[in-house]
């Protein structure tokens, strides 16, 4: 894809010359916007969350899969660890840089499988939920008397189930969005085209990666209170 | 880097080569699709977005061919109610899909598209935007998203209303997901364009453009990438949750499910109504460019001008709750909304009246552009009088729902937006092409499209204030006379339309050649040839103030303007843009 981006002609001496333009801190602005849309979009989603959940009392009780701690502890040690490649490659220190780029990688793509036991972990809770509720309630399956509240039950269940799933995935994409160029900035730096001088990429991974971070309290927290 | 690219100082070839322009510079298919120059891409964006204004337009033809009688004209049942029913669905699919696409595809990426991606950078002096590739991205993903609104409506349509109100989108038998989707990618494109552009004002500006001697345009597009960058997520958030729920049956949205309808309408709204401002802003930003232009004076209140757009896009932000006045909003609130609506015409005003001041005493000429900039201002007038109208609570209780909003922002959209779109493509469109167009017929048509427009609109808020009900496909028979005026009205809007296209094309080939600057302005744009190179300006051009016409004179033999050297008194630098 990328190479089919080139410029028109081969010629150095035109605009790009082989590079993209390189504006100086155009980068790191854009990024910075960028994270700050999504920003936009994790806040107002989590806020468009609490108004539903405030709207209607919450009957049922989803406990959380302890994993979330778990993928958590992995997500804050990995912002440690990009914070830690910004800073050598700021000394110059090529070799620390690559070895905590790629624990950070390696951290990332750990959460992601977490995340993954997470959702199944939930899926389980809740079909054994449900189980459960059917054999409290011979009439859950019948259509006479007692619909109505088992029904509201089930749904009430369906919708946590789907609002821990909607922000989990979503915030999990943004994970998955995030490591592919990350895998790109190790193999960047494996080449040794950063400097202490010139690290966009790093900065670029760092400022998304903080973002990640903040975003998936914001969510944790907000889980933790109405689940 | 340009004295390398067109070498011919070296060895003087005997026939001077033609001068290469960004239009001659690659010939192949390929050069045109995966181009980086900036002025391409607009172009392309120019050549999508009319396609789908010329759908767009054509659907609402079909529209009001419909209203000529009151039980429908084209869609009509055979005298059942059953039959009536059925067929007045074709009708629901028909005005639905005219506002998707004029919403989604024409106003909102038209200028930042189309004339921002063409002029920013020329404005700036600058060789690109700030992320050329990240430009040619956002093009495609409008494509996708446009070709999947299509595909939604060749698989079956959709007869939702551009608004996707729940729980008629999740219940209805339509290809919703398919369309919300299409939508969701204009939205990314959307966000990126705005990220793009704003990089490139902070970043790009030339040595000597400081923040308050930028041209108007860019404080325009300034503020409309702000909103973008902000609040396209929301909308692309809602979307996401409406796919699921018709998907998975999540029921966030749903009152089967315990979901909360009105919540999909306040996310709705809190990008649609911002959304509004992407579409205005610009064309606000064009009309600051050619009022003092054809004024030939210099604009009046330019920091006013500047900061009202963002005061716009600010504000903006906190009035979206009066499109819900009516679903159970508790009065408090809405008298809240009702008070910010009417503090978001404040800076509206300022700018009307900033446009008028740098009228006053000015050397008006009534060309193409000027013309269309007039008829901007009258037509938004009405149109944001309207709207003030119905800001306020008791009058929108009776008007809400009724051809009175739907006569409001046609003057706002089609009279603010989409003539103020006509207006900055005919401004540039001799640097875009290097071709004149025939300036007595696009006089004369743009005459011909402010009576359309009137015509159209104006009978829409008087039937609509006597009770007539939006999204009707019949009516009863005393609204008939409006309706028929409106008919009218849209079909004179069509004949000016297709005129419009004729002349246009036909300058393409047979125009006269633009000079540098025809119209005399000041701006950075001006400096480069018409049409401007590939790399845009042969040498970095000076800054000066881009609304100081007092160096520019007409010059004859090139048939356009010149700058002349400055009487000795005058070149004493000016610190203020006053």
């Amino acid at each position: 894809m990328t190479g089919a981006l080139q410029p028109e002609t081969p010629d150095p001496s035109k605009r790009y010359g082989g590079k993209s333009l390189h504006v100086p801190g155009a980068g790191t602005l854009g990024v910075s916007l960028l994270v700050g849309s999504l920003s936009v979009l994790f806040v107002s989603s989590l806020i468009g969350y609490i108004c539903y959940w405030f709207s209607f009392p919450r009957p049922v009780r989803v406990h959380l899969p302890w994993g979330l701690w778990l993928s958590t502890a992995v997500l804050i040690l990995s912002s440690f660890t990009i914070h830690w490649a910004w800073s050598a490659i700021r000394h110059d220190l090529q070799r620390s840089c690559r070895v905590a780029l790629l624990a950070t990688l390696i951290l990332g793509i750990t959460f992601l499988g977490l995340q993954c036991w997470n959702w199944a972990e939930i899926y389980g809770a809740l079909q054994s939920a449900d189980h459960a509720l059917k054999a409290l309630h011979p009439q859950y399956v019948s259509p006479i008397g007692g619909m109505r509240m088992a029904h509201a039950l089930i749904y009430e269940k369906q919708a946590m189930f789907a609002a821990f799933f909607f922000f989990t995935v979503m915030h999990a994409v943004h994970v998955l969005g995030g490591l592919i160029p990350l895998g790109v900035v190790n193999v960047k730096a494996r080449q040794g085209i950063y400097s202490r001088n010139y690290h966009p990429g790093v900065r670029y991974c760092l400022i998304y990666w903080h973002f990640l971070d903040a975003a998936w309290i914001l969510i944790l927290i907000t889980l933790l209170i109405t689940f | 880097m340009t004295a390398l690219a067109g070498n011919n100082y070296g060895d003087t070839p005997v026939v001077p080569a033609k001068p290469d322009n960004y239009l001659t510079h690659g010939k192949t298919i390929r050069s045109w699709l995966l181009t980086l120059d900036h002025k391409r891409i607009g172009i392309m964006y120019l050549v999508v977005g009319l396609l789908a204004f010329f759908i767009g337009g054509m659907l609402a033809e079909v529209i009001r061919t419909q209203l000529l009688v009151p039980q429908g004209l084209i869609f009509h049942g055979t005298g059942s109610v059953a039959s009536s029913y059925a067929a007045y669905r074709y009708y629901n699919q028909v005005f639905t899909l005219h506002g998707i696409i004029m919403v989604f595809l024409v106003l909102i990426p038209i200028i930042p598209g189309a004339l921002g991606n063409f002029a920013l950078p020329l404005l700036l002096g600058a060789k690109d935007v700030a992320f050329p590739k990240l430009n040619l991205i956002s093009f495609y993903l409008y494509v996708v998203g446009a070709l999947l609104a299509i595909l939604s409506t060749v698989l079956g349509a959709v007869d939702t209303g551009w608004t996707f109100y729940t729980p008629f989108s999740i219940q209805t038998e339509s290809y919703v997901v398919v369309m919300v989707l299409g939508i969701f990618l204009v939205g990314f494109s959307s966000i990126f364009t705005g990220i793009n552009f704003m990089v490139t004002i902070h970043k790009l500006r030339p040595p000597g453009m400081s923040w308050f001697r930028m041209p108007l345009f860019l404080w325009s597009i300034y503020a409309t990438s702000l909103i973008q960058v902000a609040a396209t997520p929301v909308v692309g958030i809602t979307f996401v949750l409406l796919m699921m729920e018709r998907v998975m049956g999540i029921g966030i949205f749903n009152p089967a499910l315990g979901g909360n309808p009105v919540l999909f309408q306040e996310f709705f709204w809190f990008y649609s109504h911002p959304a509004v401002y992407i579409m205005i802003l610009p064309a606000m930003g064009i009309v600051s460019e050619i009022i003092p232009v054809f004024s030939r004076k210099h604009i009046f209140g330019y920091e006013f001008i500047a900061l009202s757009s963002l005061a716009i896009a600010l504000i903006g932000f906190l009035v979206w709750g009066h499109h819900i006045f009516v679903n159970g909003q508790s009065a408090e609130l809405d008298a809240v909304f009702s008070f910010l609506t009417f503090v978001v015409a404040v800076p509206s005003a300022i700018k009307v009246w900033n446009w008028l001041a740098t009228m006053y005493k000015g050397a008006i000429v009534l060309k193409t552009p000027m013309l269309y900039a007039l008829s901007f201002i009258v037509l938004f007038t009405i149109g944001g009088l309207t709207g003030v109208v119905l800001g306020a609570l008791s009058e929108d209780v009776v008007l809400h729902d009724t051809y009175f909003v739907v006569g409001h922002f046609h003057y706002v959209m089609m009279g603010g937006t989409l003539i103020g779109f006509i207006a900055g493509l005919h401004y540039w469109w001799p640097k875009m092409f290097g071709r004149m167009y025939n300036e007595r017929i696009a006089q004369i048509t743009c005459v011909v499209m402010f009576i359309g427009i009137n015509l159209t609109f104006f009978p829409q808020l008087m039937v609509g204030a006597d009770g007539m009900p939006r999204r009707y496909a019949s009516y009863l028979p005393m609204y008939q006379p409006y309706m028929i005026a409106s008919t009218i009205g849209a079909y004179i809007q069509l004949v000016a339309f297709l005129t419009m296209a004729g002349y246009l094309m036909h300058s393409l080939f047979y125009g006269k050649k633009a000079p540098v600057n025809p119209w005399g302005g000041g701006s950075l744009e001006w400096e480069t040839s018409s049409p401007p190179p590939h790399d845009n300006f042969e040498t970095t051009p000076s800054v000066g103030d881009p609304y100081d016409y007092s160096d520019l004179v007409f010059d004859a033999a090139v048939n356009g303007y010149v700058h002349i050297e400055k009487p000795e008194e005058s070149l004493v630098p000016v610190t203020a843009p006053h």
